[in-house]
């Protein structure tokens, strides 16, 4: 999938795979990866200020943890964060309902009966 | 070559691109790294060899001209926010704190003032508070995303700048245009000597700030190497 056409949903996404719990950022690349079965090609550099813009928005909140023994900065879905998420997907049905009834193939004009 | 050496290079290349708050700069620059050597692990545990892997990563990670402005977007962001509500904070509680000053101790008699002292210390006042007025505006500004980040950030850093370099002017040419009153109040009023000292690392705090969030704010395509 190309990265400019993800681009613009990547805070969603985000959101979305930290709905489950807290992740760090690698963890979040690779829950992401995992997600799309790989489909997912965008510079995983893309993520971190992405994170960064959630925290100021104040959708995710972020602190320097222990984790496996490391300390790394983890990131946990907040309330407005979660709200945001449940409109992102709304908008999201919506647009997708829009663009399968646009692209849908035409049918032959003597079927239109 | 050590395994990590491309890694090293690419987070060296990319911090000396990135300009803001430093506390916010290393944190971001430590995740970036942290990041990048779980990358490695992940690849060394698939079975590639630790200088692949360091190159896999890296390249998965995106070259630093492209990452890097989208770093320093955030950091423009939290420095123009800083410089916003230093100027909105400092500039009003200077005129106050001299408030207090004049009204502890001796205060100046108008006959012993040059009018030029009288225009300065007006202009110092209106500035002071113009400039507070306009940094709790780019404040509110930045929070409710009313106008683009990197315009509010160089717009505070704008504010702080001229409205620092008028305050301080007009308080200089204030105490040079009456040189009698003002030895005589450094004399009289113990308070006046500690004012002037924090007034001038308020001044310099400002200065600092307006500079750090015009550098934030400035676009520049950052180099690879």
């Amino acid at each position: 999938m190309r990265p400019d056409a993800v681009r613009g949903h990547l805070d969603g996404l985000i959101l979305a795979v930290l709905e489950d719990g807290p992740r760090h950022g690698y963890a979040i690349i690779e829950a992401l990866q995992a997600r799309s079965g790989g489909a997912l090609d965008l510079p995983t550099g893309t993520v971190y200020p992405a994170l960064r813009r959630l925290e100021r928005a104040a959708l995710l909140s972020g602190a320097w943890n222990t984790v496996g023994g490391r300390e790394r900065r983890t990131y946990t879905l907040t309330r407005a964060g979660r709200h945001a998420l449940a409109r992102q997907r709304s908008e999201w049905h919506e647009f997708r309902a829009v663009m399968d009834a646009v692209l849908r193939p035409a049918r032959p004009a003597g079927e239109a009966s | 070559m050590t395994r990590k050496c491309p890694v090293g290079q690419h987070v060296a290349a990319l911090e000396r691109a990135l300009h803001g708050p430093g506390r916010v700069r290393r944190s971001m620059v430590r995740e970036v790294r942290d990041g990048l050597d779980d990358a490695v692990d992940a690849y060394c545990r698939g079975g590639l060899d630790p200088d692949a892997a360091a190159a896999q990563a890296v390249r998965d990670f995106g070259p630093v001209h492209e990452i890097a402005p989208q770093m320093q977007e955030e950091l423009a962001a939290r420095q123009g926010r800083r410089t916003a509500a230093l100027v909105m904070v400092a500039f009003p509680g200077l005129v106050i704190a001299w408030d207090v000053v004049w009204r502890s101790g001796t205060a100046w008699h108008p006959g012993e003032i040059a009018p030029v002292s009288l225009v300065m210390a007006r202009l110092e006042d209106v500035t002071a508070i113009v400039g507070g007025l306009a940094g709790l505006v780019l404040v509110v500004a930045g929070f409710l995303r009313l106008v683009p980040q990197r315009l509010v950030t160089a717009l505070a850093g704008l504010l702080a700048g001229v409205g620092g370099l008028v305050c301080a002017g007009a308080a200089v040419l204030m105490n040079v245009a009456s040189p009698t009153s003002s030895a005589s109040l450094v004399a009289t009023n113990p308070l006046v000597l500690p004012a002037f000292v924090v007034s001038g690392v308020m001044f310099l705090a400002i200065m600092r700030a307006g500079f750090r969030a015009l550098r934030a704010a400035r676009r520049r395509v950052p180099s690879d190497e």
